[in-house]
């Protein structure tokens, strides 16, 4: 092209090298797909020709995604290792954006002056930066950035017709395609299409005498003349997209995505969630914003104008779901299944040629002779240093955000936790991380050991995962009841995915572990809480996998680096041949089409004002639009001009623990301290207070003075295990036109003694006492504890069924039980099976009797025509559909010798049962803080047979010698009883009869009779106490 | 009738041609006859086969309950004499080992020899127990299996003897169990007494892993329980200590600790109660907290299903006498206190007041607020309550004082 490189693009590398590389070091792996790529490529420098992952998902094929980037990092990290053939990967791709940048921005600008400040622009464009030290998306980067690269020749192919170029541009597309699949597609419509225009263009520019001779039929003569190279160009893309990843495409048909969609910011109202419009708009346009009208008069000057249709349509597309125009453009499907930041992307990349053409002539060229002179060097100089303060304050922004708003949760060390899965063969079980962000991708690319979560989502198979729209069990929390729901799902029937270990990151989620029956094996260095399942069974040696044909899996291993080499090959060695020529190298045809910018330019002077103009009136109307957006955002936080704002200013602050601002809002008149209010906030422990998210509040002010006002709060929380309804009353008062919150006293409850004594027997359990690498010897097992089965009955509930009963552990060691219920029709066919959930004491002493219920859940909103619920509710219940009618039942109930969470101390210090409303104190009298109390509450009929059983989590934790009082709604069930033999029950595996003839021969049934108290029903009620301590000691 | 003939002449000759050929048999001496007298080895030595045949080259197959083997002669000692020293695994592995002689294809002899155990070297005696934990009283028995092995891993045949060693607190015990279909076992039944039984085998030198039976106090017997406290008083402050007597089975032994009793209380109102302790030594404590209102309890200790105690009554008094109230019209303010105990003293912080609010025409609304240094205020607020006559019934600790027409301006 040149004899002498551009200045300007040596600069923009050396900066780009430098910035970016130093940058991600720091961004890269707390970024949201970089992880998930370092596990493929994980994946591929240890078995390069196997399609099949065991890590994720109970297996799925890599196949769902195109190799490229995975195996240049499996190739590179041979050197280094995977981070370092991650980081490689990354300073290769800067490095192809900005040459592609410069490429691109020479074939559309034509003045390499121009091209050269796009490529220095580009290396701190927002939206790259955002895609690389953000998103981490190397395959969508390399990808967009070789097709950039290939532009230039398929002009040059569709003007000249040499072979050469054929194949230079069909190579580069072929990278561009093994590296990502959506690039190319989408990049024929919005770039190459337009380019195909451009050249047409050309070409009829180059038989007329000026851009207006150009007519629709000189056009058409033009595009005639192309449309044999076109064609070939065309078809022979297609055919490099369809063959270059066929294995891909051929899964993507034999495995359709029928997975409900994700949600995904990208689509949302972006002025509706302003933190999406942030991510998704703001960001990634930054300062462009400011100068679309110049874009979209370049982008729509004749020789471009196919660049501007595609740009309007970028941009479009880009703004998601604020307007509707994107979905009737992609139609439902699309529009759900894409991730619509990718417009902005390409969009913002488009524009970086005309930016830079702009920042040229801005700069040094025309636009400055014109400013200086219309308003002189001041004012010149002034708008360069807000536009560059504006540039590269939103680059630095940008390349910050995860500190000011993390996206991860801190880096974990996963040391420790490969050690623990490698020791004493954890690996055998699959094992689940949660509030582990993209960082389980990371853990998973360390460890042969298999989880049932993961992080690539078009692969998920299980039914319980696919039919909702959540992307990950680790993060349920944030996926409302669909989240939850399913992650309850997993922890209950653990069995079914050999799930044993679960690693908590995320204290929230450890009241569903505790009442699912999982214990705590105690804390990683890392910090991380292991949580285990007792009597899972470990995996299969043999696993099964989908069959992929040998063409396929060969395919897949070489064809990608294939197309890397003969790239290489092609484009390099034409470099080469131009530098061996002595003769000075003939300027590429988009060479002649340059138009002169430069300061002495004659540019007309009145299209230049008018551009003034309206650049002037519209970036006035975006600075207003920016100013209106954050006036809004400062009259929302005026939380003390009514009674009303100050109780959800005041709940706002509770919710996000933010305590000295919550004080902020008491009555400077009351005597109460910060220091005092936080003691008393300290104290305070229990579900609402420790694991509980404001979902909702409603505030009705009852009665109201001019400077006293009394309001109800109705606040809806969400919580690990069940959605709460608060009321409470609060006193407000108005000083000096603020309104306060009045403080209640705190807890004035004493408890008697100072220093509390307990004697208490305590278990360990060794587990293996020798040290050896072989099985457990015979004799180091523990005896599973004898339990026995007292009653167990099948009833029907409306339309669904249940099984309740009484199981008692009648060994002498302390019993982890765990229930698994069968239902059968009357030809024996196994109907559904599911283990009891909340309802039932796991942990046992010897002679405990825990009531239980087994309800079968069903996967939720398995039907597409279903309606998935707006609103949040763990404790949602999805019968799960019978293909029969139940008319028997089996059970399993297995136990395992536990030796942790065996507190039993909380009594019921007072009971009183007045209509329906049982009102109970309860009263700890021992030395730990039972976190989450829950009543189990059994319904007996007339003749002391069980037929209900029912659960409460009381709000407020029970400190020691302290009460809590608590009143629920007795809510019995009517139900019908189906069946109640006792002969299909199965303890640890043998028959409940024998043990219950042998163990307890002479059993007093009527013993059992004596806690139950009498209800007005004729009825009986027996209430059990199960507590969950948050801390244990 | 010509045509008939020449049937016949053909027919003949068929005949005769037919009998007149020998059709070759199978050769009356075996193609291989063995030599080696021995058909019974002990496993370990050294197994040697030698045959008389002219077939040199051939191979013999060994097999037996592990597997299949082919062995090539060792050496031609002398022309029609072939030998085979079956080696390791074949001669050191019990039981029946065939073999079969084979050229080309073809079995010129089969036939089977007996490896033996050396029961001369029993180098190991696997030995396994189960239940682990069984409950006193000789009904229940743990079974201690024994499996002998030679140094081959052979197991031994029946009847071999071999020493079981039991002992049981100080004194110990030994029996003679024999080999039955390779295994030996025994039922050891539990003693009266809880505590460990520990079994070992051993026959000569060689000698099992100990094993220990542990022996659990059998199921409990009826108790008695106690109980234990500061006062009497029904202050909703101090707690009342239930206590059982040590808890044994039938046998006098003491329940293994951590059984859970559970200690259920009848109030006097009909309420029902609970709390519960683990067994310590036989004796499970559990505390409850003194009631808010002077009441009687009746307390009833279970293992479920199992023992129960004989019901014991506890009973609370008053702990507070009389209510001072002070009603502040100006203020609509009502004081409640000094409220003093039994002792003159300050009833303990956080105590519950409870005031009931009526009048004629509206209904009751109840407040209840907690003792601060013995003192409550209730403030009744105009906006809340309209001027009017209303009667203001207090209750503290279950005493409970009315204020009737009390004016609110």
């Amino acid at each position: 092209m040149r004899n002498t490189p551009n200045r300007y693009l040596i600069i923009a590398l050396l900066i780009g090298v430098v910035f970016h590389g130093f940058g991600i070091f720091f961004t890269l792996e707390g970024t949201y797909d970089a992880l998930i790529h370092l596990f493929f490529a994980d994946h591929y420098a240890t078995h390069w020709f196997e399609p099949w992952n065991y890590s994720w998902y109970t297996g799925f094929t890599v196949m769902g995604y195109p190799p490229l980037v995975h195996q240049a990092i499996a190739i590179l990290s041979l050197i280094g290792g995977l981070k370092f053939g991650m980081f490689a990967v990354a300073i290769i791709g800067v490095i192809l954006f900005i040459t592609g940048v410069y490429r691109f921005a020479l074939l559309i600008t034509a003045n390499p002056n121009s091209a050269g400040y796009a490529a220095i622009l580009a290396v701190f464009s927002s939206s790259f930066v955002e895609t690389l030290h953000i998103f981490g998306q190397l395959p969508s980067i390399i990808g967009v950035s070789i097709l950039m690269h290939c532009l230039p020749e398929i002009y040059l192919w569709l003007l000249t017709g040499r072979k050469k170029y054929f194949f230079t541009s069909l190579s580069l597309l072929a990278v561009t395609v093994c590296s990502h699949h959506v690039t190319p597609i989408f990049g024929m419509v919005f770039f190459i299409f337009p380019l195909i225009g451009m050249a047409v263009m050309d070409q009829a520019r180059s038989q007329v005498e000026s851009m207006k001779a150009i007519t629709f039929k000189v056009f058409l003569t033009a595009f005639f003349k192309l449309l044999k190279r076109m064609i070939a160009f065309g078809f022979t893309a297609l055919f490099l997209i369809i063959t270059c990843i066929l294995p891909y495409w051929v899964n993507t048909k034999n495995n359709p995505i029928t997975q409900v969609p994700i949600p995904h910011g990208s689509r949302d109202n972006f002025l509706e969630i302003t933190s999406s419009g942030l991510v998704f708009f703001l960001i990634p346009w930054g300062i462009l914003l400011l100068l679309m009208p110049y874009f979209f008069y370049r982008y729509y000057s004749k020789r471009y104008l196919f660049f501007g249709l595609s740009l309007t349509m970028l941009t479009i597309l880009g703004t998601g779901g604020t307007t509707p125009i994107p979905k009737l453009i992609l139609g439902d499907n699309a529009f759900n299944i894409l991730t619509l930041d990718r417009f902005t992307l390409w969009g913002s990349i488009m524009v970086l040629p005309l930016f830079g053409e702009f920042a040229y002539r801005f700069a040094e060229g025309d636009y400055k002779t014109f400013l200086s002179k219309k308003l002189g060097g001041l004012y010149h100089r002034i708008l360069a240093g807000f536009m560059a303060a504006v540039f590269l304050g939103t680059t630095v922004f940008t390349i910050t955000l995860s500190n000011f708003r993390p996206s991860q949760p801190a880096p974990i060390k996963m040391l420790p936790i490969v050690n623990f899965l490698n020791q004493d063969m954890h690996y055998k079980w699959r094992f689940l991380p949660l509030g582990f962000g993209d960082q389980i991708a990371w853990l998973s690319a360390q460890t042969d050991a298999m989880t049932v979560d993961g992080n690539y989502h078009s692969a998920r198979r299980l039914p319980e995962l696919t039919t909702r729209a959540i992307e990950r069990l680790e993060n349920s929390k944030f996926r409302g009841v669909e989240g939850i729901g399913s992650l309850q799902q997993f922890l209950t029937i653990p069995e079914k995915y050999n799930l044993k270990y679960v690693f908590s990151n995320d204290k929230f989620y450890d009241p569903i572990l505790y009442f699912a029956g999982w214990q705590r094996l105690g804390l990683l260095e890392n910090g991380i809480m292991v949580w285990e399942k007792l009597g899972v069974p470990p995996m299969p040696e043999l696993m099964p996998k989908d069959d992929i044909p040998l063409i396929l899996i060969l395919m897949w291993g070489i064809i990608p680096l294939l197309t890397v080499l003969v790239a290489f090959v092609i484009n390099i060695q034409s470099i080469w041949l131009r530098a061996l020529r002595s003769k000075k190298p003939k300027k590429p045809p988009y060479m002649q089409w340059k138009i002169d910018f430069s300061a002495s330019a004659k540019t007309s002077q009145k299209r230049s004002q008018s551009l003034f103009n309206i650049a002037h009136f519209y970036g006035f109307i975006v600075v207003c639009c920016f100013a209106f957006g954050i006036y809004t955002f400062y009259l929302k936080n005026a939380d003390q001009i009514s009674p009303k704002n100050v109780v959800e200013a005041y709940f706002d602050a509770l919710d996000f623990k933010e305590l000295e601002r919550a004080y902020s809002y008491f009555d400077p008149l009351s005597e109460k301290s910060l220091d005092q209010f936080m003691l008393e906030f300290a104290v305070t422990d229990g579900l609402l207070n420790s694991y509980a998210k404001l979902d909702a509040i409603r505030v009705e002010i009852t009665k109201e003075t001019d400077s006293n006002a009394l309001a109800t709060a109705k606040a809806s929380w969400i919580t690990p295990l069940e959605l709460i309804n608060t009321s409470e009353d609060l006193e407000l008062v108005k000083r000096s036109g603020k309104w306060y919150v009045k403080p209640k006293k705190p807890e004035l409850d004493l408890p008697p003694d100072q220093l509390i004594t307990v004697t208490e027997t305590d278990f360990y359990n060794h587990g293996r006492r020798r040290i050896t690498s072989e099985q457990t010897y015979h004799e180091d097992v523990l005896k599973q504890p004898v339990l026995e089965v007292l009653s167990a009955r099948l009833l029907k509930v409306n339309a669904d069924y249940i099984i309740v009963g009484e199981i008692q552990n009648v060994d002498n060691v302390p019993a982890d039980v765990s229930v698994k219920g069968t239902l059968y029709d009357e030809n024996d066919h196994e109907l559904a099976t599911y283990n009891a959930k909340y309802e039932m004491k796991h942990k046992l002493m010897p002679k405990e009797i825990t009531s239980f219920k087994i309800e079968f859940e069903g996967t939720a909103w398995i039907n597409p025509d279903e309606h998935i619920p707006l609103t949040f509710n763990p404790e949602q219940f999805t019968p799960i559909e019978l293909a029969g009618k139940p008319v028997n039942f089996d059970l399993h109930v297995s136990g395992n010798v536990a030796n942790t969470d065996l507190y039993k101390r909380v009594v019921i210090n007072s009971i009183h049962i007045k209509e329906d409303q049982l009102t109970t104190t309860l009263f700890n009298p021992g030395t730990q803080q039972a976190t989450i109390p829950q009543l189990l509450l059994s319904y007996y009929d007339a003749e002391h047979q069980l037929r209900w059983v029912s659960h409460h989590f009381l709000q407020e934790g029970v400190r020691q010698q302290r009460k809590q009082e608590v009143s629920v709604v007795l809510s019995k069930q009517e139900t019908e009883l189906i069946s109640d033999s006792m002969q299909a029950i199965f303890v640890n595996g043998l028959p409940n009869t024998e043990i219950a003839r042998k163990v307890v021969p002479q059993r007093d049934v009527s013993q059992k009779e004596a806690v139950q108290i009498a209800l007005k029903d004729g009825g009986f009620l027996k209430v059990e106490i199960n507590s969950y301590l948050g801390n244990p000691r | 009738m010509r045509v008939q003939k020449v049937y016949i002449l053909i027919l003949t000759l068929v005949l005769l041609l037919g009998f007149t050929s020998i059709p070759k048999l199978q050769t009356e001496e075996s193609a291989a006859v063995l030599l080696t007298r021995q058909d019974i080895y002990t496993a370990g030595n050294s197994v040697t086969l030698s045959f008389k045949t002219e077939a040199q080259s051939a191979k013999l197959i060994v097999s037996n309950a592990l597997g299949t083997s082919i062995f090539e002669a060792e050496k031609t000692t002398a022309s029609g004499k072939l030998q085979f020293l079956i080696t390791e695994p074949y001669c050191k592995s019990s039981g029946v080992l065939n073999y079969t002689l084979i050229e080309e294809g073809q079995t010129l002899l089969s036939g089977k020899i007996q490896l033996k155990a050396d029961t001369a070297k029993i180098s190991k005696l696997e030995s396994y127990l189960g239940p682990q934990r069984i409950a006193a009283g000789g009904e229940d028995f743990a079974q201690f299996t024994i499996l002998p092995t030679d140094q081959y891993d052979n197991p031994l045949p029946d009847g071999t003897e071999i020493l079981l060693n039991t002992g049981y607190a100080n004194s110990n015990s030994q029996e003679v169990l024999k080999v039955n279909e390779f295994i030996s076992w025994k039922n050891v039944h539990a003693t009266t007494r809880s505590g460990r039984i520990f079994v070992a085998a051993n026959r000569d030198t060689t000698t099992s892993k100990l094993q220990t039976i542990y022996v659990d106090a059998n199921l409990a017997t009826d108790f008695n329980i106690d109980f234990d406290r500061p006062n009497s008083l029904a202050d909703a402050d101090q707690l009342t200590t239930l206590k059982t007597s040590s808890i044994k089975d039938r046998f006098n032994n003491v329940v293994p600790d951590a059984t859970l009793v559970n200690f259920v209380i009848v109030t006097n109102t009909g309420a029902i109660l609970q709390t519960s302790g683990n067994t310590i030594n036989g004796i499970a404590e559990a505390q409850i907290q003194h009631p808010a209102e002077p009441q009687s309890w009746t307390v009833t200790a279970y293992i479920t299903g199992i023992a129960k105690s004989k019901p014991i009554t506890i009973s609370y008094d008053k702990a507070v006498e009389n209510i001072p109230a002070n009603w502040d019209a100006s203020n609509r303010r009502l004081n409640v206190g000094p409220l003093n105990g039994m002792l003159n003293q300050t009833l303990p912080e956080g105590t519950v007041v409870t005031l009931k609010i009526s009048n004629t025409n509206t209904k009751i609304e109840t407040h209840t607020k907690k003792t601060e240094a013995g003192h409550v205020v209730f403030d009744l607020k105009k906006a809340f309550y309209p001027s009017g006559i209303y009667s203001l019934e207090i209750s503290v600790l279950g005493v409970s004082r009315t204020l009737n027409s009390v004016n609110l301006k």
